[in-house]
């Protein structure tokens, strides 16, 4: 037993510095970069280079050839990720993955002897011996005695001196780093190099022991090897990454001494990774809403579009007739990879998220459509049977992955991916060996000819594109973009995130397995290298190149980046331009290649049926730029998107109201002429058609709820009621638990102790999706809502509620749903005056805007208790005064009760009959807002004396 | 007569094709306090991340002390003398002492440990947190971790954005004290204020910005003496 644990011990060596690295770069970028192997692999091949080719000593070719692989790492995070930062962080996980490839090439290039094992220099002077029956080389003994040492000082570095400290820092935040004289973005490069000559110390020892396997085959394998160890340390700790990927090199040594198997490795892998995950929610996260998405460019409209796009399809099916026979299955593996690529299109296009496992998925369609369709005799059962075990594979995956978001879910789908090639499509009942693939019938004509098989393909095609596009641009394509924007707004707004979120995952497992299908009937013999992992990240790549936002997006990536290799002979330089290309076009285009090409079309005349209009009677030179630039509308910005928001003519839609055709007022109310406070538009309020809830005493309760976090109470026993009607205050100074107590109420976080009822019932344990729907709802402080979402769209969100879209009445195109909302986003334009904003992304705004569309989501809802954290943060006085009024009234017009958190005493004191304070996590004080203001013990813990600062606004005292 | 300790002239600024700020022009005496007040969305944190390094104007000139800085970087301002504060803007993952370490950077070691401790007897509160995260403090905390900056860095110009946001009156009451001292002691400051009262009792001269353009300036005596142009300033439109 003592051999697979020194063995292990000794492989984990290897796999720990490559976690170090990755941990290193990820705490710097936030990235995780998954060419960090293949610059590992760079430098050993540099010292190879130098050694046998320029015989340069080992011992002086090795710092070398790590300062290289440093250069190369630093010349990455300069030429490509700081050109990404801001970009959604799947573009840069697809840019590193390209990376890989394309410096794996390169490194290919340089030692021209290849990096096998056996000729691989060795260090000189380093001993060699046996422990028990195992021999140890010196290149083991070398990562034993050195690894320590770097690693060490390493973690030195970065603890204790300066550098290391602002390498910390620029990594934790930029901006604040720069203000205190600590140029980021350098150290930034810093921790790539650092990351880099890690990579390559680990490269060119571990070379030697591979035996005769060539190192740059192993690739996204080792990767994953050392990805466990640091997701195992959360990505955030040197050791623990280290220690945790010893102990997979252990586990790995031991599993095959035990006979599992390269399978079976790589099965408990994937498992090991995933419950790591899953024991730490933290890691890949929603990345806090600051990456800026595209906006998704709808299928074409107009005219002219939909021509061409037939006269595409016209020639495609021409094709079939004119070329030979191996140019049509270069072609049908084109068609499979698209539709493929469309599954892609719905998970990463819209839903925001990277899986690398789509490919597995269609090897599950085809597998299990071969085998069905071979005894059943049927081609179409067996078609519709590997669709549908793709769609519940992809459910299955997607279960325990509900919980994962960006890397943590990059990480398991490219685990599962190596599983499922390594071990799952092995299995006798799927692909096992090899199965022979029966061909479609057509009128009693079997499709064996390439050429006929082709056709079908570009059929399968089709109906894979009106599926997608059908998803995409209702209901269903809607509420997956608002859960991507903000799934917290979402789920505010009665979203039932899990239900949708595997929906799509089962609609994209369905899509992929028509690809496999489609790829797997059109071969003789099927067996697993026709569904390699790595195909799973060349559909990811393909689909980005061709444009993420567009339904066509797959077919011009597969046309590239499959057609081109398969149809032309290209050598290895020839393979290398092409990765080069398509990372260029990864970091340069965020629309992918398709979006320019897109704009033309959409240029072109032809009857627009476009929902596009410019907003009526708008003044200014801003708005005349706007209508000149394609699509009516300013490019996002991640940066202060508060400040861009508020263009120069258009105000708030509260206080003013210039925005309407002619510049005249309607509706009968004026701005605050010479000092009257600025009068509320007439914003009529939507009737209800749901009563407001009533029940015997307190429509909400709080009972003896508590909350803590890692030891620290942040709700300790609060008792709280609210009355139908009421509008009740929450004061109270930082960290006293009032958004903490929201988030109770709310449903975002569970009670350690106590008690939630709502109209009655007791809510504690519901979602806030199920509370929404019961007509308690919550409004979030900052007021994000969707923003790559238009107005409108938002409102159509909020109208799922009442007229949810399902699944299937997305996918067959029903409109029942769709007319509903309109009709109810329509009204709720009118009454709140947000007609010259309805086609606006929300995310072009201002605070005070947003804050009137997302009060009007909410009346959507038709709710009976509001909870609203914070409603005049980051709004300017007078619409601060206009929204105190709007929400008087939707008090007393709409009998909605109101739990308002508030710091801002004198706003709060006109809106509120009662307030409760707050302080360290208890209720100090509740009553009406004078006898609350007067309490000693508010007045000692919160107002104290600075008497300008307790009346913020109201008159100058 | 001595130069201005910051001021600048005409200064264009745009987020790609998009322009924020149109001709801005402010000064700050040495010694002086002057408030940025204005709506929302209208251009103060730009204006003051063009002041401080962070975004470069399309056109203006920034002069600190007289010396023209519309080229010089961020970093290269804070060794120039330019502090600048966002509010609660701290280095969370590290903890309270590696923070107030990191704020004395750009300065020699041996003066960074002394003022550090300096720093921590003025806020006993991080004293007593010295090693824990940043993101375990409070809000009002960090924000006294933010300003330790000032103690530490020693400069002659500071920018403060963002002072009262989220806050409970009494902590803000605090941190005004502070800037008072610090201004006492002849640290020219320029302070973004959403809150026109709280400009009121802390500065020489307010400036009212709206629409990416600076609209007004006035001494809060003139505008105690009429409170109807306060009203009015105060509502976001002016009169």
């Amino acid at each position: 037993m003592i051999d697979p644990i020194v063995l292990g011990l000794f492989t984990g060596l290897t796999y720990g510095l490559l976690a170090v690295g990755l941990v290193l770069v990820y705490r710097s970028s936030r990235f995780l970069n998954f060419a960090h192997g293949s610059v590992g692999v760079f430098g050993a091949a540099v010292l190879s280079q130098l050694v046998t080719g320029a015989a340069v000593p080992y011992w002086v070719a090795f710092p070398l050839a790590m300062t290289v692989s440093a250069g190369v790492s630093a010349l990455i995070e300069v030429a490509v990720v700081r050109r990404l930062r801001g970009r959604p962080g799947v573009t840069g996980m697809i840019a590193t993955l390209g990376l890989s490839q394309f410096v794996l090439v390169l490194a290919l290039l340089v030692s021209s002897q290849g990096l096998n094992g056996l000729t691989f220099p060795k260090p000189p002077g380093m001993p060699s011996f046996t422990l028990g029956r195992t021999p140890v080389g010196p290149a083991f003994t070398a990562m034993a005695l050195l690894a320590p040492l770097l690693l060490g000082g390493l973690a030195l570095f970065l603890r204790r001196s300066r550098f290391g400290l602002a390498v910390r820092a620029g990594a934790d935040a930029p901006d604040t780093a720069q203000l205190n004289g600590i140029p980021a973005a350098r150290m930034t490069t810093l921790a790539w190099a650092m990351a880099g000559a890690v990579a390559a110390f680990s490269a060119i020892l571990v070379t030697p022991t591979q035996g005769a396997q060539s190192i740059d085959t192993l690739g996204p394998e080792l990767l994953l090897r050392g990805l466990a160890g640091a997701v195992a340390a959360r990505m955030a700790s040197l050791p623990v990454a280290f220690a945790a990927c010893l102990g997979v090199g252990v586990g790995e040594q031991v599993l095959l001494s035990m006979g599992a198997g390269r399978g079976g490795v790589s099965l408990a892998l994937a498992l090991f990774i995933l419950v790591a995950l899953l024991v730490q929610p933290q890691l890949g996260r929603r990345d806090g809403g600051q990456a800026r998405w595209p906006r998704a460019v709808p299928a074409p409209a107009s005219l002219a579009g939909r021509v061409l796009a037939g006269l595409a399809l016209l020639a495609a099916a021409g094709a079939a007739y004119l070329v030979t026979n191996e140019t049509a299955s270069a072609l049908t593996t084109v068609a499979g990879f698209a539709v493929v690529g469309l599954s892609v299109l719905l998970v990463t296009g819209l839903a925001g998220e990277l899986s690398l496992g789509q490919f597995a998925f269609a090897g599950i369609g085809a597998a299990v459509s071969l085998h069905v369709a071979g005894s059943t005799g049927n081609f179409f059962t067996g078609a519709v049977a590997g669709c549908a075990a793709a769609a519940g594979a992809a459910v299955l995956v997607g279960l325990p992955a509900l919980r994962l978001r960006g890397i943590a879910l990059a990480a398991t789908t490219l685990a599962f991916a190596l599983a499922a090639e390594a071990w799952l499509l092995r299995l006798p009942w799927l692909l096992g060996d090899g199965i022979s693939a029966p061909k479609p019938v057509w009128t009693g004509y079997a499709l064996v000819l390439a050429k006929d098989y082709y056709l079908f393909a570009l059929l399968m095609l089709v109906l894979a594109l009106w599926l997608a596009h059908r998803l995409r641009a209702g209901g269903f394509g809607r509420v997956v973009l608002a859960l991507r924007d903000n799934e917290d707004a979402a789920r505010a707004l009665g979203v039932p995130a899990p239900r949708r979120k595997l929906q799509l995952y089962a609609a994209a497992g369905a899509l992929a397995g028509l690809g496999g299908v489609v790829i797997g009937h059109g071969q003789t013999q099927v067996t697993v290298n026709s569904f390699p992992a790595a195909a799973g990240i060349d559909v990811v790549a393909l689909t980005v190149v061709g444009g993420l936002g567009l339904l066509g997006g797959s077919i011009l990536g597969a046309l590239l980046l499959v057609g081109l290799p398969g149809l032309v002979e290209l050598g290895i330089f020839g393979q290398a331009a092409l990765t080069l290309g398509w990372l260029l076009v990864i970091v340069t285009m965020p629309g992918g290649l398709g979006e320019p090409l897109a704009r033309l079309v959409g240029r072109l005349p032809g009857r627009q049926r476009s929902r596009v209009e410019s907003p009526g009677g708008r003044r200014g030179w801003r708005s005349r730029v706007a209508r000149l630039l394609p699509g009516g509308r300013w490019p996002l910005d991640d940066d202060d998107r508060r400040l861009r928001s508020k263009p120069a003519v258009s105000p708030e839609v509260l206080t003013r109201d210039g925005d309407l055709p002619g510049g005249a007022s309607a509706g009968g109310s004026s701005t605050g002429a010479g000092g009257g406070a600025g009068a509320v538009r007439a914003v009529r309020l939507p009737r209800r058609a749901v009563p407001v809830v009533v029940g015997a005493g307190a429509l909400l309760e709080a009972r003896g709820v508590a909350r803590a976090f890692g030891g620290v109470r942040a709700v300790g026993g609060v008792d709280l009621a609210v009355g139908a009607g009421e509008v009740v205050g929450i004061i109270g100074p930082n960290g006293a638990g009032k958004t903490t107590l929201f988030e109770i109420l709310a449903g975002f976080t569970r009670p350690d102790q106590g008690r939630v009822a709502f109209a009655g019932r007791d809510v504690t344990g519901w979602s806030p999706q199920r509370r929404a729907g019961l007509g308690l709802v919550r409004s979030f402080q900052d007021a994000r809502l969707f923003p790559t979402l238009t107005v409108r769209e938002s409102l159509l969100v909020a109208g799922e509620r009442l007229a949810p879209t399902g699944l299937l009445t997305a996918a067959l195109g029903g409109r029942g749903p769709q007319r509903r909302q309109e009709a109810l986003a329509g009204d709720l334009v009118d009454l709140f005056g947000l007609a010259a904003y309805a086609q606006r992304q929300v995310g072009e705004l201002s605070t005070g805007t947003r804050r009137t569309v997302e009060l009007a989501c909410l009346l959507a809802l038709e709710p009976s208790l509001l909870l609203l954290d914070e409603p005049s943060s980051g709004v300017s006085q007078a619409d601060g005064v206009a929204l105190a009024d709007l929400l008087t009234r939707v008090n007393q017009e709409l009998g909605v009760a109101l739990l308002v958190i508030e710091h801002d005493l004198p706003l709060l004191s006109r809106l509120a009959t009662r307030m409760v304070a707050m302080d360290s996590g208890r209720v100090i004080a509740d009553g009406t807002p004078d006898q609350v203001r007067t309490h000693p013990a508010v007045v000692a813990a919160y107002l104290g004396a600075d008497t300008a600062a307790v009346h913020r606004s109201g008159a100058p005292v | 007569m001595p130069a201005d300790a910051l001021s600048a002239t005409g200064i264009d600024c745009s987020y790609g094709p998009v322009q924020v700020l149109f001709g801005v022009g402010l000064r700050v005496g040495p010694g002086e306090m002057v408030g940025l007040c204005g709506p929302n969305g209208v251009g103060k944190s730009t204006l003051l991340r063009v002041l401080s390094g962070l975004h470069r104007p399309t056109a203006g000139r920034v002069e600190l002390g007289g010396a023209d800085v519309t080229g010089v970087s961020a970093v290269r301002r804070v060794r120039l003398g330019l502090s600048t504060v966002v509010g609660q803007a701290a280095f969370g993952s590290l903890s309270v002492l590696d923070n107030l370490r990191l704020h004395g950077y750009a300065m020699p070691p041996a003066q960074v440990r002394d003022a550090v401790d300096a720093a921590l007897a003025v806020f006993p509160r991080l004293a007593q947190r010295a090693h824990q995260p940043a993101s375990a403090l409070s809000g009002g905390e960090r924000q006294m971790l933010v300003l330790a900056k000032t103690l530490i860095q020693r400069p002659r110009v500071l920018l403060v954005d963002e002072l009262s946001l989220g806050l409970a009156p009494i902590v803000v009451g605090g941190l005004l004290e502070l800037l008072r001292r610090l201004n006492a002691t002849g640290v020219a400051i320029l302070v973004v204020e959403q809150s026109v009262n709280v400009a009121l009792s802390l500065v020489d001269r307010i400036c009212f910005m709206e629409r990416g353009m600076i609209a007004a300036e006035h001494r809060p005596e003139d505008l105690r003496a009429q409170p109807e142009l306060v009203r009015s300033l105060m509502l976001g439109g002016h009169a």
